[in-house]
């Protein structure tokens, strides 16, 4: 099993180590701000759409106005 | 006299329920969010269960541990058709993904994959004594790079992208099951898949390169949902669409190196 080439099992386990290390820190503040345009992938209908166990709330969604009693009059 | 007469009342009630700290923790337990360290455990550990079945299915042989590889396989093809679905070009999805499944599919699938991984590594590993870690280390330095790329901003995974990338997958998904079909009804597998060819390594090679452009979206996946505070079972549901890409890639380059030791 050990017989493959050395030098690409090598690179293997630092690349192993590497790839682990890069998965946990954020990513960078360029790929972070990219997720605002327009024309980029948003995956969050994966949650939204298709996510369960959204409990209903009782705050209905919309525009409030504030009626004053001097309006009403 | 207040405006706020009603909101004055609810804010200094007396009712246990509204102002209790068990109702705020029974709110925050109830919001709980997605973290990046998360996704990277789970993906730690499904990569892990997998390396455990895998090595079952290694070193051990029989009618017994045929059939569970054959349950295994079944069970992690089923539970990754509940937890992502099914889509295809143009008509969208046949199969509605289930992403808040991926806390109760992520075992089944991991430890299913695992014998698959097990059994196809045993195969290539007899033909071509080595190959298997090599394959294994190419995936992982594949992984490092295309992760690096994207951490860093260099590749950024549009809309046009994903559905040029899907397209392309959808396409090379029919290919290989016309070639399962031509295997079936004559008993040999097309020369462009098993062979040595040129035109055949280039192929490998086009769809190895399409593993590692899929890995891109794994990654917008997580760092996305991480971002954007989603559930906490989207931390499942990215790990399960990571590892699911590795092992895809991992396949691709064995059979890649197969194809250069057999020239």
């Amino acid at each position: 099993m050990l017989s493959g080439n050395p030098f690409i099992l090598i690179l293997g386990i630092f690349a192993f180590g590497i790839f682990f290390y890069l998965l946990r820190i954020r990513a960078s503040k360029k790929q972070i701000e990219s997720f605002e345009q327009p024309q980029r992938m948003k995956w969050s209908w994966l949650w939204l759409r298709f996510g369960k166990n959204k409990k209903e709330s009782n705050i209905i969604e919309g525009e409030s106005e504030e009626i004053s009693e001097d309006e009403k009059k | 006299m207040s405006k706020h007469a009603a909101l004055d009342t609810f804010g200094k009630s007396g009712n246990p329920v509204i102002r209790s700290s068990a109702f705020n923790a029974s709110a925050s337990a109830g919001s709980e969010r997605m973290t990046l360290d998360g996704a990277v455990n789970k993906t730690a550990i499904m990569l892990a269960v997998l390396v455990s079945t895998a090595t079952i299915s290694w070193n051990f042989s029989g009618p017994l541990i045929d059939l569970v590889t054959l349950v295994g396989i079944f069970a992690a093809v089923v539970s990754s058709f509940i937890t992502f679905g099914l889509w295809i070009p143009f008509i969208g999805f046949i199969v509605n993904p289930r992403p808040y499944l991926a806390p109760r599919t992520w075992l089944i699938f991991a430890a299913g994959e695992g014998f698959l991984i097990g059994s196809i590594s045993l195969t290539f590993e007899t033909m071509f004594p080595g190959i298997v870690l090599e394959a294994v280390s190419l995936t992982f330095c594949v992984a490092a790079t295309l992760l690096f790329l994207y951490k860093s901003g260099l590749v950024k995974p549009s809309q046009n992208f994903v559905l040029m990338l899907c397209s392309a997958i959808f396409g090379i998904m029919l290919f290989y099951i016309g070639a399962f079909i031509y295997t079936l009804v004559t008993g040999t597998s097309p020369e462009i898949l098993s062979g040595s060819s040129n035109f055949s390594i280039g192929l490998s090679l086009f769809v190895v390169g399409l593993a590692a452009l899929s890995l891109v979206l794994d990654f917008d996946i997580i760092e996305q949902s991480a971002e954007r505070g989603a559930p906490k079972y989207m931390e499942y549901f990215g790990a399960m669409a990571l590892v699911t890409t590795l092992i895809w890639l991992y396949i691709e380059i064995l059979r890649l190196l197969a194809k250069f030791r057999s020239r």
